[in-house]
């Protein structure tokens, strides 16, 4: 398991490296959605009390007051009060409550 | 997602409590396996609630033991457990059944029947002649033919026009445009006489083509021969033409009206009252006491039909008759009010008998005493059109 892990990061490296900068200008040249192109989470917000997430990959931790959610650009932290996940799919997920802060770790 | 909450409701659905360590582990897992959850709500440090379809809910068992969760089942919820409690009750299952049966049964007829835009025909001809036909309330749908009605119609009453039958619901809107009838217009060229079209006195006559009979001054009677359609040429022969002439006569109209001093007036009260009655099909049948419960009233009838939206309408209703109490005042009307009520009625009345096109040469009001009030008398002189062509007759 660890060494999959860590041939999967030294790829999204290597990516990182030399092809999403090609990537990305090719996107934005025929103004392609990025989300697709880049295979980056999309996250829509609805004032603080509902948010719509897009291409993600797992949740890490679920808590009333706190969502870690695993997307190919890291970890997406949601902090606030009694959240809930409305809706989930494989590709999105909608969570609800009183969102206070949106954190992205690496 | 009212529809997505109401499509799971008719598909049934399970909430479930899932209790361990890791029960983000746990969601993880169904969403790879393809398994839908929704309102996922962390009640505690180590449980969760969800909801899940009935289907999925059998794919449960292998996440849970791979997971190492506990997992139980809260409330069950949704069409086909509320179907499950009463599949027992049959009759009442029966009965549910009849009544769709019944309302589709009865929807599939013709309960009403609705004319609009006539005018002049009564309404009440065109749909006994509509139910001559085979339209009227009562009748299955599928039977009737709309075009063959429409065509039958328009044979049987001749004033019509245009008549459309729009069949919505249990109703049957009838649409009709009446014919305008076309004045008789003589062609040029068929000889023709002039007659009066009414009474009066010749004012002027200008003869374009015939022999006129009468002259300016003349007295003449409704249907008098004014211009002979026969011109006598300088060898004494007959020849016929097709008389034309313009001839003003003096008409004149007259109206009376006649005022009481003393007279009794209908007074609306605010008193009123409303009887019921339950209508089904064509009988109506009281409720309770249907007399009127004054001595002099109005009604006013209003009839509920039981329906499903606008369209689709049961042949059951309620029928309410409110009834108005009206009090009778006696009142005094002084002589010079009397005159001139008198006057103003006697005016608006003899207007409505002047046609539009007479010019209103002179107007003369009477007014003298009759037993206990005034009589108006109003005499007005016109000056009118009044020669008529007439297809001379061989």
């Amino acid at each position: 398991m660890p060494r999959k892990s860590r041939e999967k990061a030294g790829r999204t490296r290597k990516e990182k490296r030399d092809g999403i900068s090609l990537k990305e200008k090719f996107s934005e040249a025929l103004e392609l959605p990025k989300e697709l192109i880049l295979d980056v989470p999309r996250i829509t917000l609805i004032g603080n009390r509902q948010l719509f997430l897009e291409n993600y990959k797992g949740i890490i931790e679920y808590e009333d007051n706190k969502v870690r959610i695993k997307t190919h650009e890291g970890v997406v932290s949601l902090e606030g009060s009694g959240i809930l996940i409305k809706e989930i799919t494989s590709e999105d997920i909608m969570v609800t409550g009183t969102i206070s802060s949106i954190q992205f770790q690496y | 997602m009212l529809i997505l909450r109401i499509w799971n409701y008719i598909r049934g659905y399970v909430i479930i409590m899932v209790e361990g360590f890791f029960p983000e582990k746990f969601i993880n897992v169904c969403i790879n396996r393809g398994i839908f959850l929704w309102d996922i709500n962390r009640e505690n440090s180590s449980t969760v609630t969800m909801k899940v379809g009935v289907k999925a809910f059998k794919k449960l068992i292998p996440v849970v033991r791979k997971t190492r969760c506990r997992l139980s089942v809260r409330a069950k919820k949704g069409l086909p457990f509320l179907l499950r409690r009463y599949r027992k009750r049959k009759t009442f299952a029966a009965g549910c059944l009849i009544f769709i049966g019944m309302v589709y049964l009865l929807s599939s007829f013709i309960w009403t029947v609705e004319v609009y835009g006539n005018e002049k025909i009564p309404t009440q001809e065109i749909v006994k002649n509509l139910s001559d036909i085979g339209l009227k309330a009562g009748v299955w749908k599928p039977v009737i033919n709309t075009e063959t009605i429409i065509n039958r119609m328009m044979i049987e009453i001749q004033e019509l026009a245009w008549i459309s039958i729009d069949i919505s619901g249990t109703r049957a809107i009838i649409e009709v445009a009446e014919r305008v009838k076309q004045p008789r217009i003589i062609e040029k060229d068929i000889p023709c006489n002039i007659v009066a079209g009414k009474d009066g006195i010749i004012d002027s006559i200008y003869v374009k083509e015939g022999t006129p009979l009468v002259d300016e001054g003349s007295t003449v009677k409704k249907g008098d021969l004014l211009v002979a359609g026969m011109v006598e040429n300088n060898n004494g022969v007959l020849r016929y033409v097709h008389a034309m002439a313009d001839i003003n006569a003096r008409t004149w109209y007259e109206e009376s009206t006649v005022v009481l001093f003393s007279r009794t007036r209908v007074i609306e009260t605010n008193n009123t009252k409303n009887r019921y009655s339950i209508k089904l099909f064509d009988k109506v049948v009281g409720l309770g006491d249907t007399q009127s419960p004054f001595e002099h009233f109005n009604v006013e009838q209003d009839i509920r039909y039981l329906s499903l939206g606008w369209d689709v309408r049961f042949p059951f209703g309620i029928v309410t008759h409110k009834y108005t109490e009206k009090k009778l005042v006696k009142e005094k009307v002084s002589s010079s009010k009397a005159k001139e009520e008198a006057a103003n009625s006697a005016w608006e009345k003899v207007k409505l008998t002047i046609p539009q096109k007479a010019r209103i040469a002179d107007k003369k009001l009477y007014v003298e005493p009759s037993a206990g009030g005034v009589k108006a008398r109003i005499l007005v002189e016109c000056i009118e059109e009044i020669g008529i062509q007439e297809k001379i007759s061989y």
